[in-house]
This record gives structure tokens, C-alpha cells and sequence, in this order.
């Protein structure tokens, strides 16, 4: 036998700096996104209460500030997290097959938080473009398209970001956490439906301006 | 009368050249109470006495019986067919070497882990054999129980999807032995050496929350708050020895 056991890597700090670059880049990013939230849902109150809410943004440099550090924690989480998924065909089936067998919830829950990830990944970006280049934001603006091609690309983009944002928190609390998984997962269940109803509201106050003009 | 079942066993013995892995289809009268192991043992007398199968204790406590139920990990002697469809499926648990039919070797994976991760209670004292042994406070006691109730069967391997996909990845049964040793007031490794075995890929770090382990568990361990309990402790050490590189004490 051995006296010394064999370390398991050369230096195994960088493993607990990724793990806690995805975790914390994540939880900014459900931050913001939950923020966005709430900000795109002031035009409930109406157009010009969005449209102040946008001034007032630009006027402190909130806007750009905000949009570009939540480019740059975008990035970060990417960066961190892209090493779980699973690239090669071998590792593909490999997991595929034991998912399938074992027909565990939380293990198709996690093949389906990489699955929004990506998809998140090409539209989260087309949003950004799309509302960068028709800069400043106006509520007129944004119901226009939301009337127009982009209605059924906001819902997915909606649902995807909040199943993986809710995926997340879930599963990293239930990583890091002292609570049982019960407790954690309704509490953020709860948080993710509040979050989608006031999202949705937003969402359907931007179409009603549309049609009302 | 009972229902008639189907099992359909996987059949391979590497030992034996020439074989080759193929699926048995068996057929028996299910009795009242009927667990897997009363099955197997009825099929290996009555129908085909080669088929191969471990089993120590039958109550669950040695961890021989571990295989694939259906496709899930499960120990066949707390498993009745009662809970089960007519139509079942026997398969070896995955991960471990084969050594024929439903018999796996687990003993070797977990003799590596031992070794690679120094798994024992590690002391300069030296024993005395006629001294009285220390006290322990209870609270303390219980807490290294619940780690220790593991029977190490390889139900929460067999259920992790990263150990799957990275070999060297040593999963719930790995990580949760280490707790017992982390929570031992005898053991004199400090948290910092810990990390140098568990706090990378292979270790806590490389635990993707996918819960498999803990919902599979057939001893019911708490596993999801072993694992975050040495997530947290593991970090804080990691985090505060980020600015002086030590070598190991």
C-alpha cells in the first residue's frame, strides 16, 4: 500500500474556480434576467411609463453599463459551464443510453438545461442584435415587432431562458445548498411562474399597444 | 396463482471462450412475497444452473446484489416483483467489470478508490491494544454512521451519468467514503489534504447535480447533502489557500 495516496490532479483549484465561475456568472444572469423582467413589464402601466423607464436608463448609462456586463457574464458562463457538455459521439451515446434507461427525471432535466443553453445561446443573440440595431429602446418600437414576426420568437425565447434559468438555480442549490431538493424545487418553481407572468404580461401589453395603434 | 413472468437475463460469460452476450428469456409462477433473489435462485435451480448471480446476506446490507432491473440500478434482493411488471429485465450493473452473467466485481473499482484516495482513517498514533478506546459524542458518532451506512453496491455509479462519461470520475459511493473519514475526529488529514484529493473533475467538482446517484440510492442515503456538505467545506478551504500555494502537510 501506498503511504501517500495519489492526488487526483496536478492542480485542482482550477476545477473549483470553473465550478464557481459557472455558478456565479449564473446567478447574475438570472439577476438579469429577472430585473429585464420587471423593467420590460413597466409598460403594463403603459407606454410612456416604459418609455421614461428607457430615458431614465440612458440618462445614468444604465442601458449600455448593463447590456455590456451582461454580454461579457454571458460570455464568462459559456466559457465555464460549455465543458459539461457532452461533444463527442461516444459521450452522446453513452449518455443518451443511460438517460434512457434509467428514465430519471433530473437527469433528462439536465440534457434539456444544455438543450435551452444552446438554444438560448443563437436567440439571446439575435434579441440583443435585433434591439441594438433599432437603438434607443421605445415602447412603440417593441410592439411593433412584437406584432409583426417576432411574437412567437419572444414565447420561445421566454420559456427556453426560464426553464434554464430555473433548471440552474435548482440544481445549483441543490449542489451547494443545505435544503432538500423538495423545498428548493418550489420555491423555485414558484419564483420561475411569478417571473413568466410578469413576462408574459409585459409581452402581451407590448401586443395590445400594437394592435391599439 | 400468481402472474406468470418473463424474465429476459443477459447471458455472458467473459471467462468462457467462445461465449457470447445474449439475452435468456425465462419463465416462472410468481408466489406471494417473491423478491429477485427468490426468483434467480428458483430459475438457477429449477431451469438453468449455470446462470451466474451474487448474493451474500439477502437483506440488504452486503451490497452483492446490485444490478439492473428494468434499467435501473437496484439491489435484487430488496426488490419484489410485485412492484414490477410481468415483464422483467435483468442486466449487470454497468461501470463494474463483468465477471459473468448478473456477477459483477465491484470490489476492484472500490479497492482503486481506497487506494487512490488514501480511503482509511489516517493516524501517527500508534495502537494500543489494551488501551481503552477514545469517546466519541454522539452527535458526532451518528453523523459518521450516516456515511457509513453505505454498502457500497454501485447502485449510484451505475445511476450517474458522469461517471459514464468520465471513468475517472469517482462518484456519490467515492466522495460520500471520504465524508466518513472528513468527519472522524481521528483521522488527522486536514481539510486542505482533502482537497488535494477530492477537489478537482474526478472528485467533488466534477458532480454535475444530476441526482441520479441519490435516487437510486437503495439504502436511501442522503446524498445530495453529503455531496454539498464537502462542495461547501472543500470550497471554503480552496478559495482561502487560492493566494499560498502549500504542498501537501
Amino acid at each position: 500500500m501506498p503511504d501517500k495516496p495519489e492526488a487526483l490532479g496536478p492542480n485542482p483549484r482550477v476545477d473549483l474556480y470553473l465550478e464557481l465561475a459557472g455558478l456565479v456568472s449564473g446567478l447574475l444572469l438570472v439577476t438579469f434576467l429577472w430585473v429585464h423582467a420587471f423593467l420590460n413589464a413597466t409598460v403594463i402601466l403603459g407606454a410612456p411609463v416604459f418609455d421614461g423607464m428607457a430615458r431614465f436608463l440612458e440618462r445614468y448609462y444604465l442601458s449600455p453599463v448593463g447590456i455590456g456586463l451582461g454580454l461579457l457574464v454571458g460570455l464568462i458562463h459559456v466559457l465555464s459551464v460549455a465543458r459539461r457538455i457532452p461533444t463527442g459521439y461516444r459521450e452522446q451515446r453513452s449518455l443518451w443510453r443511460v438517460a434512457r434507461k434509467l428514465r430519471h427525471a433530473d437527469t433528462y432535466a439536465w440534457i434539456l438545461q444544455v438543450i435551452t443553453g444552446l438554444i438560448i445561446l443563437v436567440l439571446a443573440s439575435t434579441h440583443i442584435w435585433v434591439v441594438l440595431a433599432d437603438w434607443p429602446l421605445q415602447a412603440a418600437k417593441s410592439a411593433f415587432r412584437v406584432q409583426t414576426n417576432y411574437l412567437s420568437f419572444y414565447i420561445i425565447l421566454l420559456l427556453v431562458a426560464e426553464y434554464h434559468a430555473g433548471a440552474g438555480i435548482y440544481r445549483q442549490f441543490v449542489k451547494w445548498g443545505w435544503f432538500r431538493r423538495r423545498s428548493v424545487a418550489l420555491a423555485v418553481g414558484t419564483a420561475v411562474a411569478l417571473i413568466l407572468t410578469v413576462n408574459l404580461g409585459g409581452l402581451w401589453a407590448f401586443h395590445q399597444l400594437g394592435v391599439a395603434r | 396463482m400468481g402472474r406468470r413472468l418473463t424474465f429476459d437475463i443477459f447471458r455472458y460469460n467473459p471467462s468462457v471462450p467462445g461465449s457470447t452476450p445474449r439475452i435468456q428469456t425465462f419463465q416462472l409462477e410468481e408466489t406471494p412475497g417473491m423478491n429477485l433473489f427468490v426468483a434467480l435462485t428458483r430459475l438457477r435451480e429449477e431451469q438453468d444452473p449455470s446462470l451466474k448471480f451474487d448474493f451474500v446476506c439477502r437483506m440488504a446490507l452486503c451490497g452483492s446484489c446490485g444490478m439492473l432491473i428494468n434499467g435501473r440500478p437496484r439491489l435484487a434482493c430488496k426488490t419484489f416483483t410485485r412492484d414490477l411488471p410481468a415483464q422483467i429485465n435483468l442486466f449487470p450493473l454497468p461501470v463494474f467489470k463483468l465477471l459473468g452473467d448478473l456477477s459483477v466485481d465491484t470490489g476492484t473499482w472500490f479497492r482503486n478508490l481506497a487506494l487512490k484516495t488514501g480511503a482509511w482513517l489516517h493516524t501517527s498514533r500508534a495502537f494500543e491494544h489494551d488501551a481503552r478506546e477514545e469517546r466519541m459524542d454522539n452527535e458526532t458518532a451518528l453523523r459518521i454512521y450516516e456515511a457509513e451506512r453505505c454498502i457500497e453496491c454501485g447502485c449510484c455509479l451505475a445511476a450517474c451519468a458522469k461517471v459514464h462519461l468520465q471513468k475517472e470520475f469517482i462518484g456519490a459511493a467515492g466522495i460520500n467514503r471520504l465524508v466518513r473519514f472528513m468527519l472522524d475526529p481521528r483521522d488527522e488529514r486536514g481539510v486542505a489534504q482533502y482537497f488535494e484529493v477530492l477537489g478537482s473533475e474526478n472528485g467533488i467538482y466534477g458532480c454535475m447535480g444530476l441526482m441520479g446517484c441519490e435516487d437510486n440510492c437503495p439504502k436511501d442515503l442522503p446524498l445530495q447533502l453529503q455531496l454539498a456538505y464537502i462542495r461547501r467545506r472543500l470550497a471554503a478551504t480552496g478559495v482561502s489557500r487560492s493566494q499560498t500555494r502549500q504542498g501537501k502537510g
